[in-house]
């Protein structure tokens, strides 16, 4: 018997990336569940749960970044391209559409396997893990901002850790100041997903600027000019650009790419703009970033705009709104260049770290107005969230058997 | 397998591009490949003992290498990348040869004027998608081909796998634009097809890979260390060094 179960078992291993909880395992893991779900259920949480499998393209088009590239996708037996959810918030959002709920007010927390496909690059990650978290929809305050980092901070604190690094930066920041270059949503876009490599150094802002030329993002000064003058013009393009349209379409039509080159042709930069964007940008970063102790204040002189002032304030605002905790020793980090791999983000965005470089990242969330438009809300609705990664936090932290406890 | 079989099987590509510049290499590394003629798919090489050559199509090798049926192989990484188990027992031992350099790369009909970047295509799939289509993407490289379209915010697609010639696809009409291996994008051009920025899949070359367990039974353990490393010291001591 002894042998026929050892010769069965040995040939099915867990897939890589994925494991077994053990009985005692498993017990932390729900102590540590139910312990934040208590907190958020104190705080007005709804537990709701959601499928695992979503629609594809849920996840691609409004999540985005990395997570994309990270999908268990697949096609169903039913012909649907599908994904295992990578994370929550979309599901929610979505939910949130067809529940037709009122605007204000809906606060939901979940709990549940997430996937995000990995490889080489992240050995040490899980590609299953458990998330925990909670959305509060309606709200679009600094209290609920600060509201929802102290409850992730607290979430965390749950589990007798006894510190932990905040990175938190404001997306909606970076794009105010990179829209009062003129820049458009995409190119922003486009900056923000090379803001990391930006601040590494590891590309100037002329590679980048010339990236964004290739990517046809950019037009020079010249081609600006013709453009106005002329590219906008259905007419010109029909007819300067005959030779190269009279080629087999396809199922495309001709108007179709007549109009959608015009409207791409009318949503291009010039290259100085945004030049001059990407390297105020760079001073701002040089000046803004680093760390954000309880009582500082940072003041960017007139270089930068009232906006982007306002809204470092407000972020100094979240941070003391969050206060102190008796049990956990918070150090807090302005870093503009965390994008947590998703897209969505408008506002405030942080990580929680359990050291100070941010590798062992726990969990983080932020503000993310624009997605219920984004998933067919006819209107922006204000939200804001967090998920803990209950798998990460738990290896992470020696001392669980106490956890839950209090 | 018969005597006739050396202890220590590599197997190589018996077609494409790669078989010519396989056994090239193999020559100038001083592992010249003897073939009795062109339709046996074994060979030896004179100069080392102990190796027998396996000739198997590239899109085999890496299974071959997988079931152990060969102990190394010789083909692109794109294929190897396309075919091989994550934590199955091939590995790469060498990722870049210095030859066979090509790239898996999107074609786009050259009369998609507004098409230049791979940011465009997720906008014309959204377009398709707005009247009720899919874009149809002709591939022989599925699995490298979805996660790429799905990372670059691709996600409304469907894939025709085809084993034949891709760069007609279009022109025919069974797809709206392929995703198929290209050395300079001239096949492309002449099939009214065109490249586009930020539209490479991947930049490959031939590699070398490895069964792992393979690499530590103790008969061939030796024979395979010679092996690579008379390759690595030709790559070394060569204009394929990088």
């Amino acid at each position: 018997m002894n042998t026929l179960r050892a010769g069965t078992l040995l040939s099915f291993q867990p897939i890589l990336g994925m494991r077994d909880s053990s009985p005692l395992e498993l017990e932390t893991k729900n102590r540590v569940i139910d312990s934040v779900g208590k907190l958020l259920a104190e705080n007005g949480f709804e537990m709701a749960d959601y499928p695992i499998v979503e629609p594809t393209e849920l996840f691609v088009k409004k999540s985005g970044g990395d997570i994309g590239g990270r999908l268990y996708s697949f096609v169903d037996p039913g012909g649907n391209r599908v994904s295992l959810r990578p994370e929550f918030t979309s599901s929610v959002i979505r939910s949130f559409l067809l529940e037709g709920s009122p605007n204000a007010g809906v606060r939901r927390q979940y709990a549940g396997p997430v996937f995000r496909y990995s490889d080489g690059k992240y050995t040490n990650e899980l590609k299953q893990f458990t998330q925990i978290g909670c959305e509060l929809i309606g709200s679009d305050s600094l209290q609920s901002d600060a509201q929802i980092l102290s409850l992730a901070l607290q979430a965390v604190s749950l589990t007798d850790t006894p510190s932990v690094t905040v990175r938190m930066g404001n997306v909606g920041l970076i794009r105010s100041l990179l829209t009062g270059h003129g820049l458009n949503e995409t190119i922003c876009f486009f900056v923000l997903s090379n803001l990391a490599t930006l601040r590494a150094g590891a590309m100037s802002s002329g590679e980048i600027v010339k990236r964004a030329t290739d990517l046809g993002l950019v037009s020079d000064l010249q081609g600006q000019a013709n453009r106005n003058q002329q590219l906008s013009d259905k007419e010109y393009i029909e007819s300067h650009m005959s030779e190269n349209l009279s080629g087999n379409t396809g199922r495309r039509s001709r108007s179709d790419i007549i109009n959608r080159l015009v409207a791409k042709e009318n949503t291009k930069v010039d290259s100085k703009s945004l030049s001059k964007a990407i390297d105020q940008l760079t001073l701002f970063l040089q000046i803004a970033e680093g760390e954000l102790s309880l009582g500082s204040s940072l003041d960017l002189g007139t270089d930068f705009g009232k906006d982007v002032q306002e809204k470092i304030n407000e972020l100094i605002s979240i941070r003391e709104g969050v206060g102190d905790f008796a049990s956990l020793e918070v150090r807090y980090i302005l870093d503009f260049s965390t994008s947590r791999g998703l897209t969505y983000y408008s506002g405030l965005i942080f990580d929680i770290s359990l050291d100070v470089t941010g590798d062992t990242v726990v969990g983080g969330g932020g503000r993310y107005d624009g997605l219920v438009r984004m998933l067919g809300g006819s209107e922006d609705v204000p939200a804001v969230g967090f998920a803990i990664n209950v798998d990460s936090l738990l290896s992470s932290v020696t001392q669980s058997s106490s956890i839950g406890k209090r | 397998m018969t005597s006739e079989i050396a202890p220590m099987i590599v197997a190589i590509p018996s077609d494409g591009a790669l078989y010519e510049s396989t056994l090239k290499f193999l020559d100038s590394c001083g592992l010249k490949v003897s073939r009795k003629n062109s339709r046996r798919y074994t060979a030896k090489i004179p100069f080392m003992n102990g190796v027998s050559v396996l000739f198997q199509r590239g899109a085999d090798i890496t299974g071959k290498v997988e079931d152990a049926n060969a102990d190394l192989g010789i083909l692109g990484y794109d294929r190897f990348l396309e075919i091989r188990r994550e934590d199955g027992p091939a590995t790469s031992l060498i990722e870049n040869l210095g030859f066979g350099s090509c790239l898996l790369a999107i074609g786009v009909p050259d009369s998609w004027i507004d098409v230049s970047s791979v940011a465009d295509l997720a906008d014309v799939s959204g377009e398709f998608r707005g009247k009720g289509e899919t874009i149809r993407i002709a591939t022989k490289f599925p699995r490298l081909v979805e996660r790429f379209l799905l990372k670059n915010g691709v996600s409304h697609f469907s894939l025709v796998e085809s084993s034949g010639t891709l760069e007609v696809a279009p022109e025919m009409g069974f797809a709206d634009i392929i995703v198929d291996i290209t050395a300079t994008g001239t096949t492309m051009r002449e099939n009214h097809l065109k490249l586009i920025h930020g539209g490479t899949v991947i930049e490959s070359e031939a590699c070398l890979i490895g069964n792992t367990e393979s690499l530590l039974r103790p008969d061939i353990h030796s024979i395979i260390e010679d092996f690579v490393s008379t390759i690595k010291a030709y790559m070394g001591s060569s204009q394929y060094q990088k």
